[in-house]
């Protein structure tokens, strides 16, 4: 274990968004327009239907693929807005198209750095979709985001379903990279779960991205990110705002089965992939009343000063998400 | 009409009885503001019912007993609201005393009136004798200490005496048979905040069964 001192950092006012933009209307309008509104969002991954959709902070968008060529629309009530549309592998994202006289902002290369190369080769295990899910929180979108790159609730919140499954010295284990907004946090696997994904391995020839026995969990700004476990199964996620005090978590399991031949090898896909689901369900389910307890709770203190928080070493992502939020809110138009 | 804001009103709570055992815990909502009651080492204390870590609400339930631990990350608050149980500290956070005093939970205002037990937000303003005047302190305080049973919930009938004081509605029985307690959940508050109790005379104790 390091020896290095990490105290807590107790941010500064004006370092970290102001607790109101957990449940105003004023916030949300502010962020439907100037994150929602303009940041590179993730979409999905097409299917055969060639059609993406996605709702966010009131904004509808609408996508289309006709052979390579992709497009699409964002609509908010009777506004039509057309979107600028790309791809990292198989990861569709868009943003809407920045008006004339404004600044174009960001290719997705720049908007998904350093990690554009490592998304485009995880979405290469984006196979075999299941189908996507939904769970609705009670919550602000960000305490939804702020929940995902806390890495250090698993024993009090997962004690029976995640923290079992990482190595029991985790915190030795863990590495998690920094790079602005966005980041990255791997957990070396228990050599209990990496025996079992061993033996998943075998029965399925899971298609690998990497051979690394750990859960991956990369976050892309603002509501985007990717978990892996293996180097095989990959699950995008997005947290969805859809009022100031209300999220969907919505995630799609990609289980990378390379054998499905015969209806036995089929089968065992299918149950593997509805036992991976129920349990992905289980811990989401596990966040679900936490989230909403900030959610609760937050506005019982926003009145008193200083009353900012602490952020330990394992919660530094945070304190950036804050702050990439904070620059993305000032940004003029 | 009483225009002060919810967070400068009194509020009723719940009985003494009901933070009796280590560790009972009693909560509500005042506006916006969560609070807590709750007996730690024998001490009966209230606080804003907000983790100072990550600003989680702490108990989730209306009452209940437990330790004053977040179920976020797992932080632990002592009588004085100051966290003594901080998973991860010594690599994480490196909180010393005076550290941890600066995350102690916000405290609330607490009063006793006989048996019962009056929460405020605001720390500063009048005391609960002052609010209700010394006669009805005084009225509420013995009505209380002469109800100590709770016992089957009775309905109140149209000849029971009614009292109201803040958001507490007593009704008395003729010939002191019984007190009845309703305490409405405060502004802010959902339903679940609300409570009642029937209450039964200490000369009754020979009737109670063992």
């Amino acid at each position: 274990m390091s020896t290095a001192l990490h105290p807590g950092i107790i941010p500064e006012p004006g370092a970290f968004l102001p607790h109101s933009h957990f449940w105003t209307g004023e916030a949300f309008a502010l962020e439907r327009e100037r994150v929602f509104g303009r940041c590179w969002l993730y979409m999905g991954v097409f299917d055969d239907t060639d059609v993406l959709t996605a709702e966010m902070a009131g904004l509808r968008f609408e996508l289309q693929r006709r052979g390579a060529a992709m497009e699409g629309v964002c609509r908010d009530g009777e506004r039509v807005r057309p979107l600028q549309v790309d791809h990292c592998g198989g990861l569709v994202f868009a943003r809407v198209a920045p008006e004339e006289g404004r600044k174009s902002g960001p290719t997705l290369a720049e908007h998904l750095a350093p990690y554009g190369e490592r998304l485009a080769l995880m979405s290469t295990n984006c196979l075999n979709p299941q189908p996507p899910v939904g769970i609705p929180f009670q919550a602000n979108w960000k305490a939804l985001v702020e929940n995902t790159m806390d890495d250090f609730h698993g024993s009090t919140v997962h004690p029976d379903t995640i923290h079992p499954a990482v190595h029991p010295d985790w915190q030795s284990h863990l590495v998690t990279e920094r790079h602005g907004a966005n980041s990255d946090s791997r957990w070396l696997l228990a050599d209990g779960t990496a025996g079992w994904w061993a033996k998943l391995d075998a029965k399925l020839r899971m298609r690998r991205f990497a051979e690394e026995s750990v859960y991956r969990h990369i976050f892309i700004f603002p509501n985007f990110y990717l978990a892996s476990f293996y180097g095989a199964t990959v699950i995008p996620h997005r947290v969805d705002p859809v009022a100031p005090d209300a999220s969907v978590l919505r995630w799609q399991l990609f289980l990378p089965t390379t054998r499905l031949e015969t209806a036995r090898e089929q089968a065992f896909h299918r149950s593997t992939a509805a036992y991976l689901i129920e349990s992905a369900g289980r811990v989401i389910a596990e966040d679900r009343p936490v989230c909403e307890a900030v959610q609760q709770g937050r506005p019982g203190i926003a009145d008193l000063p200083g009353f900012t928080g602490i952020y330990g070493r394992r919660e530094r992502r945070i304190l950036d998400f804050h702050q990439a939020m904070l620059r993305q809110l000032g940004e003029r138009a | 009409m009483d225009d002060r804001t919810p967070e400068n009103r009194w509020f009723h709570l719940c009985t003494t009885d009901d933070l009796a055992g280590p560790n009972a815990f009693v909560t509500t909502r005042v506006g916006a503001v969560p609070l807590v009651a709750q007996t730690i080492k024998g001490r009966v204390v209230a606080f804003r019912n907000v983790c100072t870590h990550r600003f989680a609400v702490i108990h989730g339930e209306p009452s209940g007993c437990g330790p004053l631990r977040c179920p976020y990350h797992g932080w632990s608050f002592d009588a004085d609201g100051v966290p003594v149980g901080l998973p991860f500290n010594p690599t994480d956070f490196q909180l010393e005393a005076e550290g941890r005093r600066r995350l102690a939970l916000h405290p609330a205002s607490l009063a006793r009136c006989g048996r019962l037990v009056f929460v405020r937000v605001a720390l500063d303003g009048p005391s609960l004798e002052e609010e209700l005047g010394t006669d009805l302190f005084a009225r509420l305080a013995a009505l209380s200490e002469n109800f100590p049973h709770r016992g089957d919930a009775l309905e109140p009938a149209e000849d029971w005496e009614r009292i109201e004081v803040a958001n507490l509605r007593l009704h008395l029985a003729p010939g002191g048979a019984a007190l009845v307690l309703h305490s409405a959940a405060p502004p802010g508050a959902d339903r679940r905040f609300s409570r009642t109790a029937t209450r039964h005379p200490a000369i009754a104790d020979a009737e109670l069964p063992v």
